[in-house]
């Protein structure tokens, strides 16, 4: 036999005592056991499609919002404008009848 | 899925106890790890596949725990040569004598290199499932097992080896 052989044979292995087994399986009955349940029940799976849903459905929501509120911020400038226009006219006219009054006047 | 858990056991369990055994080189310590391992994996039985499948499971498993257990309690290998028993004389039973020295060899060699000397010539894996295994690079395995094989070599006494 070469050395490699007697290796093998020194490191055959053992068997354990005989009630081993009965102790291991007397142990086991008052061990529970972990379910396995199918990976649709698993609270993991239901985290992770939680997580892909947010991501899926975030997005477009803040794109949205932002849209949204770019629409308010032209809606307001336009009034704003529309405003200022208003204004100046009002004001044109005032500035006409005054001049007006003041010509009359200096006749 | 039903694996009988009972015939894993009885499949698996000179395997578990043994590499335990030769490892922590305590008969109490090793069946009370390898009852751990066994009840560890009854707890896990759901999610075993197949017989193959539990019988990598088991040999993963008390790899792993037997290491934990040894740094745990830092056994590391103290038998010194006087240990070993000398040298059979040419009318005893060599053949005994020899294997129970190169147990006793091969339970001072450095814990790692141990567990791959018993994975290959007790459990007869290759390096590759060795590495597997334990995690290791398929080189490390082979360095080990090539410098454990020249220290066991070197250790016993030139006439015992017969190549």
């Amino acid at each position: 036999m070469n050395f490699e052989d007697d290796l093998r044979a020194a490191l055959r292995r053992e068997q354990p005592p005989a009630d081993f087994a009965a102790r291991v399986l007397a142990k086991a009955a008052q061990t529970e056991r972990v379910v396995a349940f199918p990976v649709w029940r698993r609270p993991a799976t239901w985290a992770m499609a939680a997580g892909l849903a947010v991501a899926a459905l975030v997005p477009p929501a803040v794109l949205e919002y932002r849209h949204r509120e770019e629409q308010r911020a032209l809606e307001a400038k336009k009034e704003f404008l529309f405003a200022l226009q208003v204004t100046r006219t009002k004001l044109q006219q005032t500035r006409a009848r005054v001049h007006r009054a003041t010509m009359r006047h200096t006749l | 899925m039903g694996l009988e858990f009972a015939k894993v056991l009885a499949d698996n369990q000179s395997m578990v106890f043994s590499v335990a055994l030769r490892f922590l080189r305590d008969r109490e310590g090793a069946e009370e790890l390898a009852q751990d391992v066994f009840l560890q994996f009854y707890r896990q039985i759901a999610r075993i596949e197949s017989p193959a499948h539990a019988t990598w499971w088991l040999r993963r498993a008390i790899c792993h725990r037997s290491i934990d257990e040894v740094r745990k309690r830092k056994l590391r290998p103290r038998i010194g040569l006087d240990d070993i028993p000398e040298s059979p004389g040419q009318d005893s039973q060599p053949d005994l004598l020899l294997r129970e020295r190169i147990r006793k060899l091969v339970e001072t060699l450095p814990e790692k290199a141990r567990m791959v000397v018993l994975l290959r010539y007790q459990e007869d894996l290759d390096p590759t499932e060795i590495s597997e295994t334990l995690h290791m690079p398929i080189s490390t395995v082979k360095s080990h097992l090539h410098r454990s094989l020249t220290v066991l070599r070197g250790k016993l006494r030139p006439q015992e080896v017969c190549s």
